[in-house]
């Protein structure tokens, strides 16, 4: 869709749309980003997608689109919007049907110098270890009344019987388990579609990989979050899998012959939402907070795999080194939470829908671990695989500016056929080998189409969020293995 | 015209579908969905499954059909390549799905999506795009 004659620029990266644009729009929709990232979105139906956003009820301020905005459906990605916990709605559409995708960091203190020799053998552990690509199960094979222990608890559960420390909770997110989920709101197909896919990581743009800190921008915050110029770290990225899809599925199938009832007209199905108040509304919540308590579960025991085939890979060469590898942290952002904001000079309790979007709040807040609260809570922004990855603090301005919410990733700018007809997988791979990255993909046509050539310039959508306030800037990552499903 | 056409997304599948009459249709969507997650065949019993569903109108029907099969074919590790309806309406429908256990996909289609998604009339042809979440 072209620009719209009505688009004027607020700053060098913000643009808004205003209210007059559209009869039906009741706020203006603001999109963070630059001339240039501006001009690729022209491409696609991203900016119509946020258009439609502003016209929900109880949307508070702005629709917003952060720079790595890209078309989805419903919501584009990179959308953000939040409604009145009071009179507004809460939308399947806007969280999407990969509730509580996320990203994971652990920090190492060891160098890469120290496992280069053994980087592949690592590679080929982890990738034994973390079952990835379409369908694959894993080794863990739930009952239904364990399944339900999954999505009332989360990764508290996985602690408690053993599986990682009371630590991984405190450096994550909600503590690995949100509140509110109810596992007799989620249906048994969805629950059937999970039962083995525990500790999985999925096909498409879910990967895990080894990273090394390339850059310390921001020393305060990255000795905060333990980070160290030259050490490494591991990213997981990864969702809630099947039970998460037909949660959606399931909530969309239900408010759309609802939605008269409750006098909302939407400019597009996908949208389909209901009153945050009505007994579909808190249903809906409830459910997705246990697909997000999976999807916890599951990066949590993914982390544990990865800890696991660390220790068993590099132990017998690094005797007497630290092999241990915490959390960081880890944030959703495919997700709707209850959260408070300062709305014209009041507190105001808002359903905050982030749909490719991370939460980036401030110093200050109670819902960042005491650890990093006097910082800004991490933000972690996974690039591609061939370029960079960043770690950011939230600030008090993207509280004012944007609920606290950044950007979640680069952004595609290409269409997965569009990438392989620009790139082939296996000189892909030879490419990125050539550059000392291991990669470990069944698929050709998998790495073809996460090309980064797919993807926005992450240095350049990172620069627009640290440039516009939203978060800052504290490390940059690079990737040196790369794990992923086809 | 093709029955199934690929159309650009950026980050999801859109496909464009066209048939000569409504159930065609819907048969039509099914084999463009199988088609494009890519089945590797696990071998040759055919298997049916029985699908019955009610929606507010045809486009939620296509909706709803397609993401029935998609569940059947998640849970149980099967796609599907053809469609039998024993009655189909605006607002419904009862149809065996007919297909084949599969050993894997080549391509994750996570969720049928009603964003675009509105069946048309033109001259003879029923005609509807589908955007699917990959």
């Amino acid at each position: 869709m072209p620009l719209p004659a009505s688009i004027r620029k607020i700053s060098d990266e913000i643009w808004e749309i205003p209210r007059s644009h559209r009869a039906d729009m009741r706020v203006p929709a603001r999109i963070y980003a630059d001339e240039v990232l501006l001009k690729e979105i022209e491409n696609d139906r991203s900016i119509e997608q946020l258009i439609n956003v502003a016209t929900l009820p109880g949307i508070q301020k702005y629709a917003l689109a952060m720079p790595d905005m890209h078309e989805g459906y419903g919501f584009p990605i990179g959308g953000v919007a939040a409604f009145s916990a009071e009179d507004g709605i809460i939308s399947p559409g806007g969280v999407g049907y990969d509730i509580n995708c996320g990203v994971r960091l652990l920090r190492s203190s060891l160098v890469e110098g120290d496992v280069r020799l053994h980087l592949p053998a690592l590679a080929n552990q982890i990738f034994r270890d973390v079952p990835s690509g379409v369908g694959r199960g894993g080794r863990t094979k739930l009952s239904v009344s364990e399944m339900d222990q999954v999505l009332l608890r989360g990764a508290q559960l996985m602690v408690e019987r053993g599986s990682g420390s009371q630590n991984d909770l405190d450096h994550s997110e909600e503590s690995s388990s949100m509140p509110g989920a109810d596992p007799s709101a989620v249906s048994d197909h969805a629950k059937k579609r999970g039962l083995d896919q525990l500790g999985t990581l999925g096909s498409g743009n879910h990967f895990l990989e080894i990273q090394v800190i390339d850059e310390i921008f921001d020393s305060a915050a990255a000795s905060s979050f333990g980070l160290k110029q030259g050490c490494l770290a591991v990213a997981i990225h990864c969702g809630s899998r099947g039970i998460g899809h037909q949660i959606a599925t399931d909530y969309i199938r239900l408010m759309i012959p609802k939605l008269a009832g409750w006098g909302i007209a939407l400019p597009d199905r996908e949208l389909a939402c209901a009153p945050i108040g009505s007994p579909e509304g808190q249903k809906y919540y409830s459910a997705m907070a246990a697909a997000a308590n999976f999807a916890w579960c599951n990066r949590h025991m993914i982390m544990e795999a990865v800890r696991a085939a660390w220790r068993r890979i590099l132990e017998p060469a690094l005797k007497n080194a630290d092999l241990t590898l915490p959390l960081v942290y880890d944030v959703a952002h495919n997700v709707a939470k209850r959260e408070t904001h300062v709305i014209d000079g009041r507190s105001v309790e808002v359903v905050m829908h982030r749909k490719g979007a991370t939460r980036a709040f401030g110093p200050g807040r109670p819902e960042i671990p005491d650890a990093y609260r006097q910082i800004g809570q991490p933000v972690l922004i996974p690039g591609t695989m061939g370029t960079a990855s960043y770690v950011l603090a939230g600030t008090e301005q993207g509280m004012e500016q944007a609920f606290g919410t950044s950007c979640h990733g680069a952004g595609r700018r290409m269409s997965r056929a569009a990438a392989k007809r620009t790139v082939s997988g296996p000189e892909l791979r030879q490419k990125l080998e050539s550059q000392g990255i291991v990669i470990r993909c069944d698929s050709a046509r998998g790495l073809a189409e996460e090309a980064p050539e797919a993807y926005k310039d992450v240095d350049r959508v990172v620069r627009i969020v640290d440039r516009a306030g939203l978060a800052r800037k504290v490390a940059r990552l690079k990737p040196i293995a790369v794990i992923k499903g086809g | 015209m093709p029955p199934v056409e690929m159309l650009t997304h950026t980050a999801d599948l859109r496909i464009r579908v066209s048939a000569a009459s409504i159930a065609e249709l819907f048969a039509e969507a099914l084999r463009g969905m199988t088609n494009a997650s890519g089945p590797v065949w696990a071998g040759e019993n055919e298997i049916s499954r029985e699908v019955s569903v009610s929606s507010p109108d045809r486009n939620a029907l296509l909706v709803d059909f397609l993401s029935e099969a998609l569940r059947w074919g998640d849970t149980n590790n099967e796609a599907y390549t053809n469609v039998v309806f024993e009655e189909i309406s605006d607002t419904s429908l009862r149809a065996r799905l007919i297909g084949r256990p599969i050993k894997g996909l080549a391509l994750e289609i996570k969720a049928v999506t009603h964003h675009e998604l509105e069946i048309k009339r033109s001259a003879s042809r029923w005609t509807t795009n589908i955007i699917f979440d990959i």
